[in-house]
């Protein structure tokens, strides 16, 4: 359940991120006002983006893979 | 320490993988798809798609060798690297191991830490960038090789202790947080890139973006000290950017687990993304700071906070894992270290190494490099995979003799370096032949070695 909420809300703040980049591209909103949307979306998404995920599990996993790299 | 002792203490570290991996534990295409997407966005795409437009290349170019560079890396991780690593469900160190003997494999694992750790370092000075924004630090000029700065040194030194302690302390948790991070990350490429696209003219419709693209953007106008660049180099280097992982098959780690050898066409899912689409924006938006590489400050104008926010965190989420793993390599050669300890040395080490601009201003050549340097391994492991069975020569000798080193792979490595540093071409052109001739030479050197046809 809160999974589902938590990962519900990560997509919205997702969503509010990109949103504000075409608002002001799209002239909108003004710079300072689309910077200030851009970081509580920002905030938003940190928050209920760690939550989703600190209640999900990993799929695949390449740990302690030293053949591995960077991309 | 003997050489039998380091062979031993390095397979102690991979134990854990040394079993094919099981039926029951493969993947589904979808959980490929998802990790190749979140895998493909680091710090790296700040400076790359910049220097791109540093470069000099035309928007024409730009498109169409990021299309067929990001097509032919796709196809070589679904030709080349899925299908040995479906075959064996083996990582690569196992592999290898069975080919080049693990004498090599050690100078092998070396080798890889040693690149991981300037790899960290460029990381750092990446993310230096955005926070020596606020406190004033100044960037190095484009051309600077060394320190310029004693700032810019004991920024560079902050951070490198501030990523390494992280890294010590939490590897695992911190990447899984290193995951939310991805698709955020590539969010603010998109907005930066959206945000300033008025700066440069275009209008809200887009009916000029394509003028304004070939005239502001990617203009064909190189920097001062940069070379030009045309369609076969952004060709190449989208090709070569992850050459490591695909033709040097260090993605065996992932793909063991596939169900099929066509999942390689699932990193499509990260090269688009990752290797097209943000270094198209990262381009946008070192055009309109006036072609200054600085990716801190241009995240910035385009991002507000969220920008410079956006470039540590890409930093530190590349910066992290490739500590760990320089650690993990390292370790092999290590006397009874304990893994924190191993990581402090790799840290420090990158962190010297990312006080010298040289290292992100130019990383594209470093990139080139890197891919070089462990190419011809791969070469090797393809040619004894696919070749020896069908020219009748035996494979897996190093392991059915006993020997630490396979002195033809050795050859190989050390022939095709020598042969690809003398090539008369661009460094991004090299590698292409180079592997060629690693094909040909290890094939030729164990041709000796084949069994009669049946009658």
């Amino acid at each position: 359940m809160f999974r589902t909420v938590f990962g519900l809300m990560a997509a919205l703040s997702l969503a509010a991120c990109l949103a504000s980049g075409i608002l002001v591209f799209l002239g909108c909103v003004e710079s300072e006002t689309y910077r200030r949307m851009l970081s509580v979306a920002s905030l938003a998404w940190f928050v209920s983006a760690a939550a989703w995920s600190g209640k999900s599990t990993r799929p695949l996993e390449k740990q302690g893979e030293a053949n591995s790299s960077e991309r | 320490m003997k050489l039998s002792q380091l062979m031993s203490r390095m397979d102690a570290l991979y134990e854990y993988d040394r079993e094919p991996v099981a039926p029951d534990q493969l993947k589904t295409g979808w959980q490929f798809a998802s990790l190749l997407a979140g895998e493909h966005v680091a710090g790296t795409e700040f400076v790359i798609g910049a220097f791109f437009v540093l470069h000099g290349v035309t928007a024409a170019d730009l498109i169409l060798g990021l299309v067929v560079g990001n097509l032919l890396a796709v196809l070589s991780w679904t030709f080349i690297c899925a299908p040995v690593a479906v075959q064996t469900r083996l990582t690569l160190y196992w592999y290898l191991r069975r080919i080049a003997g693990p004498g090599l494999t050690a100078v092998y694992n070396v080798a890889n830490a040693v690149l991981y750790c300037i790899l960290a370092g460029a990381m750092i000075a990446v993310s230096a960038t955005a926070i020596g924004l606020p406190l004033g630090v100044k960037t190095p000029a484009l051309t600077d090789v060394y320190p310029t700065n004693p700032a810019w040194v004991a920024l560079t030194f902050a951070i490198g202790a501030a990523f390494v302690t992280l890294a010590i302390l939490g590897f695992e948790k911190l990447s899984n947080f290193a995951r939310v991070c991805a698709p955020w990350i590539l969010a603010i490429f998109v907005v930066g890139a959206l945000a300033v696209l008025p700066r440069l003219g275009v209008h809200a419709n887009l009916d000029n973006f394509w003028e304004i693209a070939k005239a502001r953007i990617w203009n064909g106008v190189t920097s001062p000290g940069q070379d030009k660049f045309s369609v076969w180099h952004i060709i190449f280097f989208a090709w070569f950017c992850n050459l490591a992982m695909h033709i040097a098959l260090s993605d065996m780690a992932l793909f063991r687990y596939a169900r099929h050898w066509a999942y390689g066409l699932y990193s499509a899912f990260g090269m688009y993304p990752g290797h097209m689409l943000a270094w198209l924006c990262s381009g946008i938006m070192v055009a309109a700071v006036g072609r200054q590489m600085d990716p801190g400050m241009m995240a910035a104008e385009a991002a507000g906070i969220a920008g410079p926010v956006a470039v540590v965190l890409a930093g530190w989420t590349t910066a992290n894992p490739t500590l760990y793993r320089a650690g993990l390599a390292l370790q092999c050669v290590t006397p009874n270290w304990p893994r924190w300890k191993v990581t402090l040395i790799a840290g420090f080490i990158t962190t010297v190494l990312s006080c010298f601009p040289v290292i992100f201003m130019r990383l594209l050549d470093y990139v080139a490099i890197y891919g070089l340097v462990l190419m011809p391994m791969g070469a090797v492991v393809v040619a004894e995979h696919w070749l020896f069975p069908l020219l009748r020569i035996p494979r897996y000798r190093a392991e059915q003799t006993g020997s630490a080193v396979n002195w033809r792979a050795g050859v190989v490595w050390a022939g095709t370096l020598a042969a690809c540093f003398l090539m008369p071409m661009h460094l991004f052109f090299r590698w292409l032949p180079g592997y060629l001739f690693a094909l040909a030479l290890y094939t030729a050197l164990n041709l000796h070695l084949r069994k009669p046809a049946p009658a």
